[in-house]
């Protein structure tokens, strides 16, 4: 599977610095049992993704000086399934030929990842309990289920 | 005695109120309309230290400051209460007018200086108002005893409180005491011990005159007499304080049970520990659920079901490539292995130097250019197809992150439930622990144990000095009829026999009427509370189920309530509040009519806990104009709004004044107007039950459909 993951080892992931800024502690913890949602980074890309994926909206990256880098696409070898996941999304929009450039699948991952930020700043802001906020709001965008 | 006015200043938060109370016997009823915290305790408080000083309040607030908390610190405070009465003898009625002065000075934290209380009581002559000679005190006690306060001023508690609360010692001491003070059989007592002296003295006077012998059969009955006086004395003194040792018994007994009802401490510590375990273990599985719903928001399950039709799309090109043959990418190893077999998979020769070879070398050097590529895109395929597959048997297995994120969240919600109601009955049971006091259960069961001694050693005395008194009887009988044996033989004058004998009849007589009153009064009253308590409670005797039979007033002088099936009902503890204040209320207006005292009846909230036809006729039956000879009496109720409501019309035709007191802390909650007054103050107004103005209109007046008075219009 290494080679599957390999042609974003040297890809930089982002997350608005803004929204580092003001979610990120809220968000992300390693602590076990905690009332954050995600545990790494990447797993809060990842579902910010997804959801701007089931919201069906890609939204345009900020400039490069209104982003942190939080990893690399290395960190795609704990779970690389999430390549394979993030190809078929690229697949789906540009055809087969998008998964020879490894940074234009990432950039389509990156903008709906920023549609998905922007649903969470929106639903979590404020909430005590960030995980069991995104758990219930995750209602208003499962398929099926609103 | 009737109230005719009180003017009351600086007393709490009561700076300056006038009060108005009716005396017309055909409207016996002066309503003061008050919510609460709107100065009701304090006017009751405030006539109650007019009349009787600080020691007319009730204990817990004998100490307390007088004056209004807003009252600046270090600047003296004149406290004044007047009160107007006035008193009916025969045709004749009286007026007084009592004066109670007081400076206090408020210092820091609650705490304050007092000075002396100036007492002044006068009464009106055709030269005006003059001061009543001799201790003022004494004299208003005469006109309402200050141990019958309870009596004519009460609250509705204090009314409940009345007949329960201290078990039966406590209600036949306090219904003893109000019978003998209001029908005056403590004055009949007195005056048959008169009576006594003057049989003695008449006695040693005709033995005086008669010789030796006669005179020490006289000194002999006088000796036997003293002995009977104090030994009846001392019996009731015992029997006093067997009483007073029974109703503290009681109360220990009360509050041990009270105590130990709660709960046994190692039970209870036990259970603590039970529910603290269940607490942790509650607390640890919320924090295995949320890091289950982390586990399942970072899941490739949940990009499944989030993203599901975009990856199938996605799925849907890799699959197509796979349908062409696009992908897998096998060619090369194919390629690489037939060159070194030297012989293609058709049999054709592949040796070195061969066309065959070099065609196909060739190809294999522009397949090295796309296998990788093409080999990525295999890779994808195949983790994708995976994932699909798994994603799809979860949903068949009902373990896809749909499902499993409205189970993990129903058990997170039903846990939380949990810890919330474990962490409910916890602090509940610690109460409760809290609320076990080792050292006061051993104090009361020490109290409880030497008060049961004391009473069975009071008990015995009893007993003893009964059979001393019979024996002293029966030895003053023969000595008796000794000495009238012998003074018959003597020669006495018959002036000083006949006097003797004629006081000798009349304490006989006067003993016989105060044994027959007390049996008769306590019969009337007995027979007029039944009938006003049962009116009140609408009680049909006849009608299966009724839960009230009756109510008497025993020889014992203890209320008895009646119950279905020839059973009783203890005051205490099965009679419902509101029965409890009809039951008091009944036995106060019963006794006052017995009695025929003239004496205000002041009750502040009377009609908490009643309501419908309960409220209606108990009202009715204590505002009811006397009938016929009845001497007039006087009522006067502090009640709500609330209360007023649906009584108002009876109200309308038995009150005789109304006022309402309003208190400008309720501003602007429930108060619509504010008031010109920087601090807290109680105010008074003339607005009758029907009425409000700018003073008293409160922001729910609506409801009880009031109307202006004199011409404001809210």
């Amino acid at each position: 599977m290494a080679d599957l993951v390999s042609p974003y080892v040297l890809q930089d992931l982002f997350l608005p610095r803004a929204f580092d800024e003001e979610f990120s502690d809220q968000l992300v913890s390693r602590a076990a049992g905690g009332r954050e949602p995600f545990a790494r980074k990447i797993d809060l890309w990842w579902t910010a993704m997804m959801i701007g994926v089931a919201i069906g909206r890609r939204t345009p990256m900020p400039s490069p000086d209104k982003l942190s880098k939080f990893n690399t696409g290395a960190i795609f070898s704990r779970d690389p399934w999430r390549v394979a996941n993030l190809e078929l999304v690229a697949l789906a929009e540009k055809g087969e030929s998008v998964i020879a450039d490894a940074s234009e699948v990432l950039a389509i991952g990156n903008e709906y990842a920023m549609t998905g930020l922007e649903w969470l700043a929106e639903e979590l802001r404020g909430s005590a309990q960030p995980i069991l906020a995104l758990m219930t709001e995750m209602n208003a965008i499962l398929p099926g289920e609103h | 005695m009737r109230l005719v006015a009180a003017h009351i200043r600086n007393f709490k938060l009561l700076e300056d109120v006038r009060l108005e109370f009716s005396t017309e016997r055909d409207r016996p009823l002066t309503v003061i309309r008050a919510e609460n915290g709107s100065g009701k305790t304090s006017v009751l408080y405030a006539l109650l230290w007019g009349l009787y000083g600080p020691q007319g309040l009730p204990s817990g607030a004998q100490t307390v400051r007088l004056t209004s908390s807003a009252a600046p610190v270090g600047v003296p405070v004149e406290i004044q209460v007047i009160v107007e009465f006035e008193r009916v003898e025969g045709d004749e009625s009286t007026s007084y007018r009592v004066i109670r002065t007081m400076l206090e000075t408020p210092k820091g934290n609650d705490s304050f200086e007092r000075g002396q209380n100036r007492l002044r009581l006068l009464k009106r002559t055709t030269s005006g108002f003059e001061d009543v000679p001799g201790d003022p005190n004494t004299v208003i006690a005469k006109f309402l005893p200050p141990r019958l306060k309870s009596v004519f001023f009460t609250d509705g508690d204090d009314v409940q409180r009345f007949i329960s609360g201290e078990g039966m010692h406590g209600r036949q001491e306090r219904v003893h005491e109000a019978i003998k003070a209001l029908l005056g059989l403590d004055k009949m007592r007195i005056a048959s011990e008169d009576l006594e002296h003057v049989v003695s003295k008449c006695r040693r006077e005709a033995a005086q005159s008669a010789g030796a012998d006669l005179e020490a059969l006289e000194r002999r009955l006088a000796e036997l007499s003293d002995q009977i006086g104090r030994t009846d004395q001392e019996l009731a003194t015992v029997r006093t304080r067997r009483q007073a040792i029974a109703s503290d018994r009681d109360a220990a007994q009360k509050e041990l049970t009270e105590l130990r009802s709660i709960g046994d401490i190692d039970a209870i510590n036990a259970q603590i520990k039970r529910l603290e375990h269940s607490l942790a273990e509650f607390e640890e599985r919320d924090q295995t659920l949320l890091e289950d719903m982390r586990t399942a928001i970072s899941s490739q399950s949940a990009s499944w079901a989030l993203a599901g039709s975009k990856l199938l799309a996605g799925f849907d090109v890799l699959d197509k490539l796979a349908g062409r043959g696009v992908i897998p990418g096998a060619s090369l190893e194919v390629l690489v292995d037939r060159l070194d077999l030297k012989k293609c998979i058709c049999n054709a020769d592949l040796s070195d130097g061969s066309t065959a070879r070099r065609n196909v070398e060739q190809l294999l050097a522009e397949q090295r250019k796309v296998s990788e590529h093409r080999g990525h895109q295999t890779q994808t395929f195949h983790s994708a197809r995976l994932g699909r597959a798994e994603y799809l048997a979860a949903c068949e297995g009902k373990t896809d992150f749909v499902s499993q994120r409205k189970r993990v969240l129903a058990a997170f919600a039903a846990n939380r439930d949990k810890i919330k109601q474990t962490g409910a009955d916890l602090e509940v049971l610690r109460e409760k622990r809290a609320s076990i006091d080792d050292e006061q259960v051993r104090r009361l069961t020490d109290r409880l144990s030497n008060a049961q001694a004391k009473f069975a050693e009071a008990s015995e005395s009893i007993g003893r000095l009964e059979t001393q008194l019979a024996a002293l009887r029966e030895r003053h009988s023969l000595a008796k009829a000794e000495y009238e044996t012998a003074e018959k033989a003597a020669k006495v004058s018959k002036l000083l026999v006949t006097k003797r004998a004629v006081a000798d009849d009349l304490k006989q007589l006067i003993t016989r009427t105060l044994q027959v009153l007390e049996v008769d009064h306590v019969r009337q009253v007995s027979v007029r509370m039944n009938d006003m308590f049962m009116g009140i409670v609408g009680t049909d005797t006849a009608q299966a189920g009724a839960v009230f039979q009756g109510v008497t007033l025993t020889p014992e002088f203890d209320i008895v309530v009646r119950a279905a099936g020839e059973g009783q009902l203890d005051p205490d503890f099965e009679v419902n509040g509101a029965s409890k204040r009809a039951l008091t209320l009944s036995f106060i207006w019963a006794l006052m009519e017995v009695s025929g005292q003239v004496a205000p009846r002041i009750i502040d909230t009377p009609l908490g806990m009643t309501s419908g036809g309960v409220k209606t006729r108990m009202v009715d039956a204590i505002t009811r104009p006397p009938q016929g000879n009845s001497p007039a009496y006087q009522v006067v109720l502090f009640l709500t709004r609330s209360e007023i409501s649906e009584i108002e019309s009876l109200i309308d035709d038995r009150v005789g004044k109304s006022q309402t007191l309003s208190c400008n802390n309720h501003y602007p909650v429930d108060l619509v107007h504010k008031w010109d007054c920087d601090h807290p103050i109680v105010r008074v107004c003339g607005c009758t039950i029907r009425q409000f103005c700018e003073v008293c209109e409160r922001r729910y007046d609506d409801a009880h459909s009031l109307v202006a008075r004199g011409g404001h219009n809210g």
